[in-house]
């Protein structure tokens, strides 16, 4: 009980990991040569627990989902994924297909891309509910539907069961997304940018929302995000990714409070806060071309702490030290 | 009182739309908002999708035509001004877009991009125009040897400086933002808003900023406005905003932003507004924030509350019949 008070995780001590990513990497065949995603990414999570990947564009942390469970079909994968004990890698497309909606199911940034514009949002849910639960009649799917709509906070459930897309709000079709995703309690949730497109006050119903959603399930829950009040708000784990690779992994709290790497150090400091009017100090330059990244570490071109030493510049930092993991040769100098 | 750089008065944007088979409807998307912005002053204009921010920025533009209402530039009303006092107008007022990849010419170099205002006012010749493309280049941080690259190849950042730098081509003394550093990454958004807080010391500007994002409103303005459904419901200087907000929604839309601090989880507490903003095709008859506030009272259902000076100091205005008392802090 005393991990639960520290980390406010969920997980119970000595749980096995329903989600576990080793050694992935991600290229996507272009016509100048593979580009390389993903590089060498390893991590857990926990059944009840929230791992943020956190990162900026074309850092990878999506890259690295939706390939590892099947969604990014140009992709080439090699490494492992294994996902309750099933090889999600090597599994055949049809069974794989299979799992997702029932044993993985995954909360996209835009849901008004996401949904089936031209059937109701009902109808999308008991499909939902039907392709899981064969045995199911009609007026039970429609029953547990209309319970699901209600359980996100969606209000007249049964007039909105009825409804397209189109006729919800941003919010209001999130929270459509939600109830799909968890219609067949997902031992591992997937929430890509699950608020990104969201206004603030809404965000703040949605982020409530998720995390009743996650208690609700029990389900393992990937977060990926580029918001670090998201993942402060949310996650119990953090891993922050550059360029293709997690360069630091710990506790929400060891994360923000201690980072361990320059990256990390730095991004904190460039962020602008609505508590403070504190001068913000910005990252020099900007993230690597993935086609022509550091031999060394990908972040020295722009690192306060390398200062141009060799080591940095030759040698890739291995992500190291447990349980807060730092991928820098020099974080003892942090 | 020195006359301000830019005053709008009563300002209303009323869209039509259809509605059934002959009905015909309007979507008051600014509905009486006024303010005023001092030479050299950055004023925020904050508030959620559909407030009427980014209307009002258009309107001030000249884009779009008010229903109804005012806009002065320099004293001069906007509306009435003759085709020579327009290309005045143009120079004086010059614009920021959002997303720095369809805002610029990819057919155009870099360097031609930040002089096509200059070219476009016919100001000097093609050699003079290159060398002030080079100066402005210099200003935002890009190097003069980058002017004949096309846009595709900066990144986005850079490609934001490039549409800043031709903002200030023709020497303008107000600048619209709108939203400009929403699609940029986190570790490059702080160059750009460092940059914008620079040149605004340096030049004198004045800013109308645009934004849904009340931290970087917070790094970079002086004086708040905070619109909520076609109004500004709350306006002050950027502490009377951020430290003593007098209305319910500018303190939900403060609270309701995530800290990047995990040690003040369940620590601050947060507002969460139910339900979302109102149709604006037919708006709450009292206050337009009544069906969504945690403390209405019945009257706030049937009065519209005026914009009104808060006591704490002249220019802090809050349109609600029961501000709520400024926290301790």
């Amino acid at each position: 009980m005393e991990m639960l008070a520290t980390t406010g995780s969920l997980a119970p001590m000595g749980a096995k990991p329903v989600l576990c990513v080793g050694g992935l990497v991600v290229d996507f065949p272009l016509a100048q040569g593979a580009l390389r995603a993903v590089d060498g990414v390893s991590y857990e999570v926990m059944a009840g627990e929230t791992l943020a990947l956190v990162g900026e564009s074309g850092s990878g942390k999506s890259a690295s989902v939706l390939a590892a469970v099947g969604l990014l079909p140009a992709a080439r994968t090699a490494g492992s994924v294994v996902i309750d004990g099933l090889d999600f890698l090597h599994l055949d497309p049809r069974t794989r297909r299979r799992q997702l909606g029932r044993l993985v199911a995954v909360i996209f940034q835009d849901p008004a891309a996401a949904l089936n514009p031209v059937m109701t949002v009902g109808a999308q849910l008991t499909e939902a509910l039907a392709v899981h639960n064969p045995r199911l009649g009609a007026a039970a799917l429609r029953t547990r539907a209309i319970e699901l709509l209600r359980q996100v906070e969606v209000p007249e459930p049964a007039l909105r069961f009825r409804q397209y897309p189109h006729q919800f709000s941003g919010g209001m079709a999130q929270r459509a997304m939600i109830a799909i995703a968890i219609a067949n309690r997902p031992r591992l949730l997937i929430a890509d940018e699950p608020t990104t497109a969201l206004d603030v006050t809404i965000q703040a119903q949605l982020l409530h929302l998720l995390r009743q959603a996650q208690i609700e399930t029990g389900a393992a829950t990937l977060l990926i995000t580029h918001d670090l009040g998201v993942v402060a708000e949310l996650a119990d784990r953090v891993a922050v990714m550059y360029a293709g690779r997690i360069v630091e992994l710990g506790t929400v709290h060891d994360v923000f409070a201690r980072p361990a790497h320059p990256y990390t150090v730095a991004l904190l400091r460039s962020l602008p806060r609505v508590d403070s009017d504190d001068d913000l100090q910005p990252i020099p330059g900007t993230p690597p071309d993935m086609r022509r990244r550091p031999p060394g570490c990908a972040f020295e071109p722009r690192c306060f702490l390398g200062r141009g030493r060799t080591r940095c510049q030759t040698e890739p930092p291995p992500l190291a030290g447990a349980p807060h993991r730092s991928a820098c040769h020099f974080r003892n100098e942090l | 009182m020195t006359e301000a750089l830019l005053s709008v008065e009563g300002l209303v944007k009323h869209f039509p739309v259809r509605r059934g088979w002959f009905g015909k409807a309007y979507v008051r998307a600014v509905d009486g908002v006024s303010f005023s912005v001092a030479r050299g002053e950055a004023l925020g204009l904050v508030g959620e999708s559909g407030c009427g921010k980014s209307t009002t920025g258009n309107l001030v533009l000249r884009l779009l035509a008010p229903t109804a209402g005012s806009i002065r530039v320099n004293g001069k009303d906007v509306a009435r001004a003759n085709a020579g006092e327009g290309r005045d107008l143009c120079r004086q007022v010059q614009m920021v877009f959002q997303d720095p990849f369809s805002s610029l010419n990819p057919a155009l170099s870099a360097g031609a991009n930040v002089a096509e205002p200059l070219r476009v006012q016919r100001v000097g010749s093609r050699a003079s125009r290159r060398q002030r493309a080079a100066e402005l280049f210099g200003q935002v941080g890009l190097r003069p040897d980058q002017l004949d690259r096309r846009p595709a190849e900066f990144s986005g950042g850079q490609r934001q400086r490039i549409g800043i730098a031709r903002a200030l081509a023709l020497n303008p003394t107000l600048l619209l933002l709108d939203e400009p550093v929403s699609s940029l990454d986190v570790s490059v958004q702080a160059q750009v808003l460092n940059l914008l807080r620079r040149l605004q010391r340096e030049l004198g500007l004045a800013y109308l900023f645009i934004s849904h994002d009340l931290s970087v409103v917070r790094h970079v303005c002086d004086r708040v406005a905070v619109m909520y459904a076609g109004r500004i419901v709350e306006i002050g200087a950027r502490d009377a905003i951020f430290r003593r907000a007098r209305h319910p929604y500018t303190r939900a839309l403060l609270s309701a932003v995530p800290l990047p601090d995990p040690a003040r989880r369940g620590e601050k507490e947060r507002i969460v507004l139910r339900g979302e903003m109102p149709s604006l095709l037919d708006p709450p008859r009292g206050c337009r924030f009544a069906p969504r506030c945690f403390q209405a009272q019945p009257e706030c259902r049937t009065h519209d509350p005026e914009l009104l000076p808060m006591e704490d100091n002249a220019g802090h205005r809050a349109a609600c019949l029961f501000p709520m008392p400024v926290a301790p802090h």
